[in-house]
Parts: structure tokens; C-alpha cells; sequence
């Protein structure tokens, strides 16, 4: 049975661009890259991926290459790595092994000018839920650097059919509108490669047909689309090859012009292809195959079908094109995303969008700040100022009170950049995450420095503190105390939200606390001694706080990334 | 093959490995457990050295004017906070490395550090709160070193809280990196808090050479490097243990 698979993969390999599989498993010469007519390298090519979630394998050595004007669909089971192969290739994850390459170019060293020409439409939306149609793609358009970004954004819409839903939240919008909204998000900067993982859910009819009629006009263009769908008759229609991905394996591939109309035989076909590629999973999970699969398996002797990919002997698809080549590869029709998008630009659209949110969302900040006042009902009520003086505590409470406030605000904010995605929707705009990390910063040190605008004269209040001289010095500690702990806070909040997830309510302060000690404790004592009026007392307290406040400053330029991209 | 190396058995199951079907398997894992020469050298360096060390530290070295016997804490008080920073250091150096180059090597050594360093500062927080019961009359007090000592143990107990849940993602542990190379900048601190701060610990250390006479700083820096023998010996078994724990649950994954 495994053999008629193989024939068909053999008979119908035949590719723009890409050499048929077939060459290899005949033994053929061919390069893989053998251009059709000599036009230029394939837009997208990966070779030998693999990669492991922990101890789990999910994918173990997938080649395959995509010509130019090829549309190709993905199908395989649940778990088979098919989300995986597809963010590796919007180079949006880093293998444990093996390239991605876009026009020729290795993925992850890409100049944003090609990674801006990507397209991809996940399995989530990559869209903030709080936040209108119109708002998302604005925000979008800003990133890619284009021209005009609100009216692309109206345009986009309405080009969609969306124009009557455009200033509604997401959260209010239905699933397939939500999905027609993505595709318009992912088309915004017209891209050259799409990448799409399940892209007719929930799509109507109507919405479905636009969709092929976008992949028509990107087939057109000399574009190339990696499309995963569950729906086999429709992908057979819309594309122009398959591949079938089981166990992290590529286990057949083929063009889809022989099967189109016959949808009941394929599945059968599908399903021994599966099957072949669980058996060999269940061979190598056994201990009697490797881990990770050879270069080139031999599918005769395993009783697999080749894979979709080059000889082993090929050279590899990496070529030193010149920046000028490459930017003539990726330009097409449409409107093209910018070639530079400066980060002060980033900066400034991540922080529109943060204090967006912080307004949307502006119950959150109500009670973080009730919270705040909380604390300093319950100091007051233990420590009762009407008959002690508390001004000696007051600095240590009044910034317990803002940790309460500030902290979980922070971790919530953090959290979101990760609601839906967004964060791969951010990175696949090829903007650098330092810059999202500062818009955020500069984001949440607004909302904090708000929350504070009614928490300190609260708890002066309450605790009944009286100032002596000019508050000045009091709001100059108070505020430098601020911008170290926005960053520092910021920071923590990423990694423990990163770190343990959902869990990391309990653990946030556990971790965070003692990291930002210094900046904490070195605002506390500026502060005490400021209200002393001693604060000479403090210099070394101060000096602590300046280092470490602009030490956390600049750190993320470093270890936002690394956090972004675990 | 894999003891004593610190390095595990991923590359026991790769390609080319000898190990097919169960039996293969478990005989493989029973070679891990047993620790190598390697290992036990420094095991017997280590008890050696630290029953020397006591030798030094409680008959050697004369009893100090002012607080008598209780003094003799310092040998390994002092030793203890010493393995305390060293062990923070590999964990930095680890970290940096680990962000950098990659490698499950150095995730480990981050992993192994941070658990001794714990250990070590809890022994330096203990011994240091007897002794300050002893001579100033209190188990604990506000002074700068202390706090910031008690900060770094926390910090160092929140970098295992987020490394303990990685179950083997690196992502996670390069976020665990990420902490650890936060917690080293607060190092420091702990280090500077004496200097910057006037307080009541004593400073034996300075920059001019040792406060102490010569049979104490003799004893000192023979528990310098006892306990530095104990750490690395600690390192060797615990670095076995991760490896051995990740091939563990590795075949557990592939078994089902």
C-alpha cells in the first residue's frame, strides 16, 4: 500500500522553483533549485528543521521548499508539528536544528524589509482584544512603517467588508470576523510569502471566496503561500502541492492536480501517509530509531515515502544574495512596507496602543489604585495617627501600598502582550522587542504615575503627615523611586509572566520583590530622609538608587529580547 | 562515557547510540547513577579538608580577646559566605554564557550554583545569627549586611522557583538565566553594603590585607579552600543529578 503512495508522490513532484521530490528518490541530478525559466531562487525553503519542546520532539528534520507563484497546503494530524513548521518559517521560532531560508537568505538573519513581507495568520489573531478593528491594523501599519496608517487601516477594512465593524473591540466581533480582520492585518503590507495555519476558520462563503481570490493574486505576483487546513477537498483546490506532516516527519508530498475532485480517495490516502508517519514516530519514541531523524532517510528500507526536500548532496539553499538582489526579489505589487522603521517610531506606537489599553481597561487601574488606598486605611487604623506620629513609617508604607498597586497592574499589562499572540504579530513586523519593551515601560510608568497622582496625597492624608517646607524634594525622590520601578517592575513582570504563565499571580512577588530591592529600598530611605530633612543621612541610599534605577534602564536592551523571544 | 562529565545522557540516546530496547536502556541508566572516580576524588579532597579545616579553626587558631570560643564560628561563617558569592558568580558567568552561546551544559551549571548558593547562604545566615545572639545579644538585626544577605537569599530562592518549573523548556530556562543575571548585579550590594553603610559588621577583609593575626588568617583561608573543595565536589554531584533527572523524564516523554 505504502508503495502506490510513493509512486504518486513520485509522479507529481514538479514545482516552480523547486526540483520534484521525486529527483532524489530516482536518484536524479537535479539541483533542487533549479530555477524554472532561470528566474531567481524559491521565496521559502527550509532544510532538515527540527525542534523539541522540552523533551517532547515535535519536529525531526522537515525539508521542503516553496517556488515562486506556488501555493502549498499542509495537512496532517493533531500534534503533528504543523503550528511548529510554520512559525519556524515566518522565523518566529528558532530551531533546535536546521534553516529556513527566504529567497535564498537564511530567515533569521533577514534585513524587517523582507521579514515585513511575511505574512502570517496564526492560529491565534494577534490582536488586542480591547482595542477596535480600526485601532489594531492602524497600530499594525505604524510597526510595518507605512504611509498614512490610519487610512490603510480604513482601507483594509472596508476592503474586507468590515467598514461597519471598524470601531467596535475586538471582543465584541464574531470569529470569522475576528479571522477576516487577521487576514486583513497579515495582507496589510501586501505580503510576498503567506503563512497561514487554518486561515477559512470560521470564515463565511463569501469571506472564503476573497480569500482564494487574495492567494490567486499572490500566485499572480510571483508570491508563494504555506496554507495548513484540516479541510482536505477545499486545499487540494486552493493549492497547488501538499505535504503531509505526521510525527514531525514529512511523509508524502505531491502535486494536488491529480486529486482535485477525487477528495475521497485522497483521504485514504491521507490516512495511510499518517499512518506511515506514525509508525515511524512510534519507532524512533521505541529507542530503535534516533531521536532526531537522518538528513536523509532512506524510505525504501523503512517502508516511508521520501520526503519533500533536496539530495542530500545539494548544495544548500543559502545564496550570498546582495542586499539590491534581494530587496528586487522581495518588492511586488502592492503597497510594500518601509524599507527602515525607526525604533523611536515603534516606541511611540506601542505607547499610543499602551495607553489605549490602560484607558480601556481603566477599571483595572481603578482598583489597583483602591487597592493602594486599602493599605493605607489598614496602616491607619493599626498604627493611629491621631495619636502617634507616623512620618518615620511613612515612606516604608506609602511604597508598600504602591508595590500592591503596582505590581499585579504590571504583570497584567505584561501578560497581555501575549493574550492572542500579539507578541508574534509584534516580531513578525520586524520590529526589534527592546522597543516594545520601552513604549510598554513608558506605558505603565503613565498609568502609575497616575494611580500615584491620587495614592500619595491619599495616604499624606490618612496618615495624617505633615510636610514641612516645599514638597519638592519629596516629588523629585517620589518620581525618580518611579521611573526606576516602572523599569525594574516592567521588567520582573515579563519574565515572571513569561516564566509561569497563568500561575504567576502567587509567584510574581516572590521573584520580582527581592530583584527590586534595591530600587525599593533606595526609594524609601531618599524619601525618609527628605521628609527628615536629613538627606545628607541617605547619600549612599540615593547613589544606590540612580545606579540601579538606570541600570534597569538599559538591561532590557539586553534581556527584553531574550525574554520576548523565549 | 557520561559520569563525571556534568553531561548527561541526551547525546546517549542520539543518533548512533548503542542503546535499543528496555534492557539497554535501564543498564545504561544504572552507569549513571554510580559516580566516577572523577567524582569521588573530590568527595574524599572535600571531607578531608574540611575535618582540617575544623582542626585549624577550633584547636590551630587561638581563641579570639574579647568574644572567646564563640568567634571560631568565623571559619566557616566566613568560608560559608565566600561559597555563597562564588557559587553566584558561576551562576552569572553560567547565565551569560548560557544567554549567549547556548548549551544545556550551562543551564545546568545556572541550576547546580544557585541551589549550593541557597545552601551555603543559609549556612552563612545561621552561623552568623548564632553568633550574633552570642556577641551582640540578638538573633537578628536590621544591619545592612544582613538585610542585603537575606535579599540575595531570596533572590537566588525565586531564580529556582521559575528554573525548578522549566521541566526541561528551554525557554524557561534562559528566563531563569535572565534572573540570574539580574540577581548578580545585586551582589554587590551585599558585598559594598558594609562600606557604603556604617554598620555593625565586623569587616575582617579589607582592602589592606587581613584584620586578623596570623593563625587565624591561616585557619580562614585554609576554610577558603576547604569549603571552595566542598563546593565544587557539591557542583559534580548535582550537575550528575539534573543530567540524570533530564534523561529521566526524556525517556519518560519517548516511552509515553
Amino acid at each position: 500500500m505504502d508503495q502506490d503512495v510513493t509512486a504518486v508522490a513520485q509522479g507529481n513532484g514538479s514545482l516552480a522553483g523547486c526540483a520534484p521530490a521525486a529527483s532524489r528518490a530516482l536518484g536524479g541530478s537535479l539541483s533542487v533549485f533549479a530555477p524554472p525559466g532561470g528566474s531567481g531562487t524559491p521565496p521559502l525553503a527550509a532544510d532538515g528543521l527540527r525542534h523539541a519542546y522540552g523533551f517532547r520532539h515535535v519536529l525531526v528534520g522537515v525539508e521542503l521548499c516553496v517556488g515562486a507563484g506556488e501555493v502549498l497546503a499542509v495537512f496532517g494530524p493533531n500534534g503533528a508539528g504543523k503550528s511548529t513548521l510554520l512559525a519556524a518559517l515566518a522565523g518566529l521560532l528558532r530551531p533546535d536544528g536546521g534553516s529556513v531560508y527566504w529567497w535564498g537568505a537564511d530567515a533569521l538573519a533577514s534585513p524587517g524589509y523582507v521579514r515585513r513581507r511575511i505574512g502570517l495568520i496564526g492560529h491565534q489573531s494577534f490582536l488586542f482584544d480591547e482595542l477596535t478593528a480600526e485601532e489594531n491594523l492602524t497600530y499594525y501599519a505604524q510597526l510595518l512603517g507605512l504611509g498614512a496608517p490610519a487610512e490603510r487601516a480604513r482601507e483594509a477594512i472596508a476592503a474586507e467588508g468590515l467598514g461597519l465593524h471598524a470601531r467596535r473591540p475586538v471582543r465584541e466581533l464574531s470569529r470569522g470576523m475576528t479571522q477576516r480582520l487577521a487576514l486583513c492585518r497579515a495582507w496589510l503590507a501586501g505580503p510576498r510569502i503567506v503563512l497561514a495555519d487554518e486561515p477559512t476558520t470560521g470564515l463565511d462563503p463569501e469571506a472564503a471566496a476573497r480569500l482564494h481570490g487574495r492567494l490567486a493574486a499572490l500566485r499572480a505576483a510571483g508570491g508563494a503561500a504555506v496554507v495548513v487546513a484540516h479541510d482536505l477537498a477545499a486545499s487540494l483546490h486552493l493549492a497547488d502541492r501538499y505535504l503531509i506532516l505526521a510525527g514531525g516527519a514529512v511523509t508524502d508530498t505531491g502535486s494536488t492536480l491529480p486529486w482535485r475532485g477525487q477528495a475521497d480517495a485522497f483521504a485514504v490516502h491521507y490516512a495511510r501517509a499518517v499512518a506511515t508517519g506514525r509508525r515511524l514516530a512510534r519507532q524512533r519514541a521505541a529507542l530503535r530509531a534516533p531521536a532526531v531523524l537522518p538528513r536523509q532517510p532512506a524510505p525504501s528500507a523503512a517502508g516511508g515515502i521520501p520526503s519533500d526536500g533536496w539530495p542530500a548532496d545539494a548544495a544548500s539553499p543559502a545564496t550570498s544574495a546582495s542586499p539590491a538582489v534581494l530587496r528586487a526579489q522581495v518588492a511586488g505589487p502592492g503597497p510594500g512596507a518601509a524599507v527602515c522603521v525607526p525604533g523611536g517610531a515603534v516606541v511611540r506606537a506601542v505607547l499610543f496602543r499602551e495607553v489605549r489599553l490602560w484607558w480601556r481597561g481603566r477599571e483595572r487601574l481603578g482598583a489597583a489604585t483602591a487597592f493602594g488606598l486599602l493599605v493605607a486605611l489598614v496602616f491607619g487604623l493599626a498604627l493611629d495617627p491621631t495619636t502617634v506620629d507616623l512620618r518615620p513609617v511613612f515612606a516604608g508604607v506609602l511604597w508598600t501600598g504602591l508595590l500592591f498597586a503596582g505590581l499585579p497592574a504590571f504583570s497584567r499589562a505584561m501578560a497581555g502582550e501575549w493574550d492572542n499572540d500579539a507578541l508574534y504579530g509584534f516580531r513578525g513586523t520586524g520590529a526589534g522587542t527592546a522597543a516594545l519593551f520601552y513604549g510598554k515601560c513608558l506605558g505603565n510608568l503613565a498609568g502609575f504615575a497616575l494611580a500615584e497622582l491620587v495614592l500619595v496625597p491619599a495616604f499624606v492624608a490618612i496618615l495624617q503627615i505633615r510636610l514641612t517646607g516645599s514638597p519638592a524634594p519629596v516629588i523629585a525622590a517620589l518620581a525618580l523611586g518611579t521611573l526606576g520601578f516602572a523599569a525594574a517592575g516592567s521588567l520582573l513582570a515579563a519574565v515572571v509572566a513569561r516564566a509561569l504563565g497563568p500561575a504567576a499571580g502567587g509567584t510574581l512577588p516572590l521573584v520580582s520583590l527581592p530583584l527590586l530591592s534595591p530600587v525599593i529600598l533606595g526609594t524609601v530611605r531618599v524619601v525618609q530622609g527628605v521628609l527628615d530633612a536629613a538627606p545628607a543621612a541617605q547619600s549612599a541610599w540615593l547613589l544606590m538608587l540612580l545606579m540601579y534605577a538606570g541600570l534597569f534602564w538599559f538591561l532590557p536592551l539586553v534581556l527584553f529580547p531574550i525574554v520576548a523571544d523565549a | 562515557m557520561v559520569d563525571g562529565s556534568g553531561r548527561g545522557g541526551t547525546e546517549f540516546w542520539g543518533p548512533g547510540c548503542p542503546a535499543e530496547g528496555d534492557g539497554r536502556v535501564s543498564a545504561a541508566l544504572q552507569t549513571t547513577f554510580r559516580p566516577s572516580i572523577g567524582e569521588r576524588v573530590p568527595a574524599w579532597l572535600a571531607w578531608a579538608a574540611i575535618t582540617a579545616s575544623m582542626y585549624l579553626g577550633f584547636i590551630y587558631a587561638p581563641p579570639e580577646k574579647t568574644m572567646g570560643d564563640v568567634q571560631r564560628i568565623m571559619y566557616f561563617h566566613v568560608a560559608a559566605a565566600w561559597n555563597a558569592f562564588l557559587a553566584f558568580g558561576v551562576v552569572a558567568v553560567a547565565a551569560v554564557l548560557f544567554l549567549s552561546r547556548g548549551g544545556r551544559g550551562w543551564s545546568r551549571v545556572v541550576y547546580a550554583s544557585a541551589e549550593i548558593g541557597v545552601f551555603f547562604t543559609s549556612i552563612c545566615i545561621i552561623g552568623g545569627s548564632v553568633w550574633a545572639r552570642a556577641v551582640w545579644n540578638v538573633w537578628w538585626t536590621w544591619e545592612p549586611r544582613l538585610t542585603t544577605t537575606l535579599l540575595l537569599w531570596f533572590i537566588f530562592l525565586g531564580l529556582l522557583v521559575v528554573r525548578g518549573s522549566a521541566e526541561g523548556d528551554p525557554a524557561r530556562e534562559r528566563l531563569a538565566a535572565v534572573i540570574g543575571v539580574i540577581g548578580a548585579l545585586v551582589v554587590p550590594i551585599v558585598y559594598m553594603s558594609d562600606q557604603w553603610w556604617v554598620g555593625l559588621h565586623p569587616q575582617v577583609i579589607t582592602v589592606s590585607g587581613f584584620a586578623l593575626p596570623p593563625r587565624m588568617v591561616v585557619a580562614l583561608l585554609f576554610s577558603f579552600g576547604a569549603f571552595t573543595v566542598f563546593y565544587l565536589w557539591l557542583l559534580g554531584v548535582r550537575l550528575r543529578l539534573i543530567a540524570l533527572a533530564e534523561d529521566v523524564a526524556a525517556l519518560r516523554e519517548r516511552l509515553g
